[in-house]
């Protein structure tokens, strides 16, 4: 377990763990990539992931693992839902401050 | 290297379809996903384990190798039979060095037993057969060329044994080409037709060894008697060895003639004549013996004696007429001269003693009879194999195939003797698709982080930095081959630059990305370049004061952030172009850091001399910073080798430039560098 690594990081990177391994799975599964290539892939993974500790580094990460094997192109959606999640979440949050400081100056 | 199979892959989706897609993973426990990924690459990762926990346990990591792709010795043997290889093909002596040095090691890690006894002989004595297999592959070291370089044999050993023998990436490459190589054999050399005609032909080869072996033994005959029959193929053609009767009478002939015996001598009939005569007077001596007997009784039977007399001068006259025979015989035998001699009667006795010996041989219990027996019993039987297998191969369409797998079987033996060079190139060029990763890994996150800080400017740059990098500066992967190709005009007009500044003690590479971004390092220049894009088109001079203010300040940002951009990303961009002057050279040229370079790649040897010092310091870290490099370069030492400059830039290729090693030392744009260390990429 990484010490210094903040908890919701920590959280997000076995995600990604998850999910990667889900997809290589299901693609040798379904022939979508070879074994050759799953043993590169997995091996570019173990490699590296774990040594990654900040949001920028594994979104980059998770892209270029997209791009050189598409089965995992999957996880690219995820990564987008989560973001837009984030940003709603961002915004739903600055929406009811605004709203909690208009309550307060009306009061 | 994509798979054909995955070119129909999901697109990004839009925002919209991404919002409408509802939350599809399950929670589960993530150490047992993670877990199970390891497994998917199983030993692999383990072997790795084991050789980072116990550095000293160096050979361990070669079981490596078991969770991907191994070859046993008996692979190899199938390979031999079917592509007909002998025991002493080198290729096969090669690879069956390298069966015995995996096999060891993964049968030793596996039950942790000690490799020299899973060998039966001692570590030593096959790794350095795989050593020598290595070294004595061109191909392979041409792949290598620092390795060449090196004058000393032992430290080339020892180099191409620490940082290629025991490599689990190279052994994978090379199991991976071997098992093709099977596979293919298994499909194309499987036609139970041919396979059963090529048995037939096995045979027939037998079968003509032995006839050969055997027809050796009787030219052994025959030379003993004098007899020139020439060569053994010589003698199977004279002899008719269709039939053993015919075949020894042919032999028979040929010792009478190399004795000089013709059938006018009649040494036969002297033989029988001597035979009766020998008979008749033993049964003389037997009847005088009777008579003496009947002679001498107080009652004796003179009729017995008569009939006793008669017999015995009938049997005097028989030996009188055989004995007459025989004397015409040897006079006749006298009288006609072999090669102008008149023959005595020593001839004569040489020449009938020769004839019993040569008629005794006839005999069918003598060898000589034995082995011609065998000889034309074999022909038989080669000869019915021989009609059966052209019976197999006679229709069109079996020739048509024979043809075929002859061709294949050529395809095949040059697949495996290219196998160990293929794999050079294959695991070379799977470091570097990493290590191309890893340096657009840093730069995209740098990008993003960018980006996230609304550094507008260095996220472009960045951006553009990146693009140029994959896009064909220098080198281009291309998708649909699988190959990358390299511009080696462009790297050598960049290497000129490089080793020019350098040759000034300047920092090239500053220039260089500079260039890539449109930032000039000139700063009267890049003001103008600022004037120009913030103040309609004019020249800096031409600003009023508080134009210039604002201008200075863009200056002041702008330098500040390239600044940064190079002291965070200047490495990742250099060795990028370490890595691509390397693969790039290597496709025309066998010499590194040397002259006689071809293709467009043209830098002098003052130039690669230049290069080497200014990448120097950067080698040298990555090799520090390498747990492998490390590793090696202590086996070296040990070895009493230190590297010089050539060998420390292949060290760092093959062990220090990709991986978490080279992201780990990497900064990102908004984080400090000396955080990094232990912070964005370090644990």
């Amino acid at each position: 377990m990484d010490g210094n690594l903040p908890q919701d990081f920590f959280v997000k990177r076995k995600e990604a763990y998850k999910e990667l391994t889900d997809l290589l799975l299901k693609a040798l599964e379904n022939g979508q990539i070879s074994t050759e290539d799953s043993e590169d892939a997995s091996r570019f993974i173990l490699e590296r992931l774990d040594n990654i500790s900040t949001d920028t580094y594994l979104a980059a990460f998770l892209e270029e693992v997209a791009n050189r094997w598409p089965c995992f192109k999957p996880i690219l959606i995820h990564q987008q839902h989560e973001e837009i999640k984030q940003e709603d979440e961002q915004k739903i949050q600055e929406v009811e401050n605004e709203i909690g400081e208009i309550s307060q100056n009306q009061t | 290297m994509l798979d054909a199979t995955t070119a129909e892959t999901p697109k990004v989706p839009t925002r919209t379809q991404v919002l409408a897609q509802t939350e599809h993973k399950t929670e589960v426990d993530t150490t047992t996903l993670s877990d199970s990924l390891r497994m998917a690459h199983e030993g692999n990762e383990a072997a790795r384990k084991a050789e980072r926990d116990n550095p000293a346990n160096l050979e361990k990591s070669l079981g490596e190798v078991s969770a991907t792709e191994h070859f046993t010795q008996a692979d190899l043997d199938e390979i031999k039979t079917k592509l007909e290889l002998s025991d002493d093909d080198p290729t096969y002596k090669r690879l069956s060095s390298f069966a015995s040095y995996l096999g060891a090691a993964r049968q030793a890690e596996t039950n942790g037993t000690n490799v020299e006894i899973e060998l039966g002989t001692s570590w030593d004595n096959v790794r350095d057969a795989v050593v020598e297999g290595i070294t004595r592959d061109g191909k392979l070291l041409d792949k290598f060329p620092e390795l060449s370089d090196i004058t000393d044999p032992n430290a080339q050993k020892a180099y191409i044994e620490i940082v290629l023998a025991r490599d689990p990436r190279l052994h994978s490459e090379i199991a991976k080409r071997v098992n093709a190589v099977l596979t293919d054999v298994k499909l194309k050399l499987s036609d139970p037709e041919l396979d059963e005609a090529e048995k037939l032909k096995k045979k027939e080869g037998e079968y003509d060894d032995v006839q050969k072996q055997q027809l050796g033994v009787l030219k052994t005959y025959l030379d003993q008697w004098g007899v020139e029959a020439g060569d053994i193929e010589q003698l199977e053609k004279t002899l008719d060895l269709n039939d053993p009767a015919l075949a020894l009478s042919d032999t028979i002939r040929y010792l009478k003639h190399a004795r000089g015996i013709s059938d006018e001598d009649r040494l036969g009939d002297h033989i029988s004549n001597q035979s009766a005569i020998d008979q008749a007077e033993k049964e003389a001596s037997q009847l005088r013996a009777q008579k003496l007997q009947e002679e001498g009784k107080k009652e004796k039977n003179d009729d017995k004696v008569a009939t006793l007399k008669a017999s015995i001068e009938a049997l005097e006259k028989k030996v009188d007429d055989k004995t007459r025979a025989n004397e015409s015989i040897q006079t006749a035998f006298k009288t006609r001269k072999v090669g102008g001699n008149t023959r005595t009667d020593d001839d004569f006795n040489a020449a009938r003693q020769a004839f019993q010996a040569i008629r005794e041989l006839s005999n069918s219990e003598s060898d000589l009879a034995q082995n011609i027996n065998f000889i034309t019993k074999y022909r038989h039987e080669r000869d019915l194999v021989k009609q059966q297998r052209e019976e197999k191969e006679s229709d069109p369409d079996k020739k048509a195939k024979t043809e075929k797998r002859a061709a294949d079987k050529e395809l095949l033996k040059k697949d495996l003797q290219e196998a160990l060079a293929k794999a050079a190139a294959g695991f070379l060029t799977k470091k570097f698709n990493d290590a191309a990763s890893d340096q657009k890994i840093i730069l995209t996150a740098a990008q993003k982080e960018a980006e996230k800080n609304g550094e507008k400017w260095s996220a472009d740059a960045l951006k553009t930095i990146n693009n140029i990098l994959n896009n064909g500066r220098w080198s281009e992967y291309h998708e649909d081959t699988g190959k990358w190709t390299f511009d080696q005009a462009q790297i050598a007009t960049d290497g000129k630059m490089l080793a020019a500044r350098q040759a000034r003690s300047e920092d090239g590479g500053k220039e260089l990305v500079a260039g890539f971004i449109g930032y000039s390092l000139d700063e009267a220049t890049e003001k103008n370049k600022i004037a120009a894009a913030q103040f309609g088109g004019r020249a800096y001079d031409a600003l009023s004061d508080a134009e210039k203010a604002q201008a200075d300040t863009l200056f002041t940002k702008r330098k500040t952030d390239f600044d940064k951009l190079y002291s965070e990303q200047g490495e990742t961009i250099k060795k990028r172009f370490l890595t691509d002057l390397f693969r790039a050279r290597g496709v025309t040229d066998r010499k590194i850091l040397g002259v006689g370079l071809g293709g467009d790649l043209i830098l002098t040897k003052e130039e690669y001399g230049l290069l080497n010092n200014y990448f120097g310091d950067m080698m040298e870290k990555g090799l520090k910073d390498s747990k492998d490099a490390q590793k090696s370069l202590k086996a070296l030492q040990e070895k009493g080798i230190i590297p010089d400059s050539k060998l420390k830039w292949l060290l760092y290729i093959l062990l220090a430039l990709g991986g978490a090693a080279a992201l780990g030392t990497a900064g990102v744009a908004g984080v400090p560098l000396a955080g990094m260390a232990a912070g964005a990429f370090g644990k």
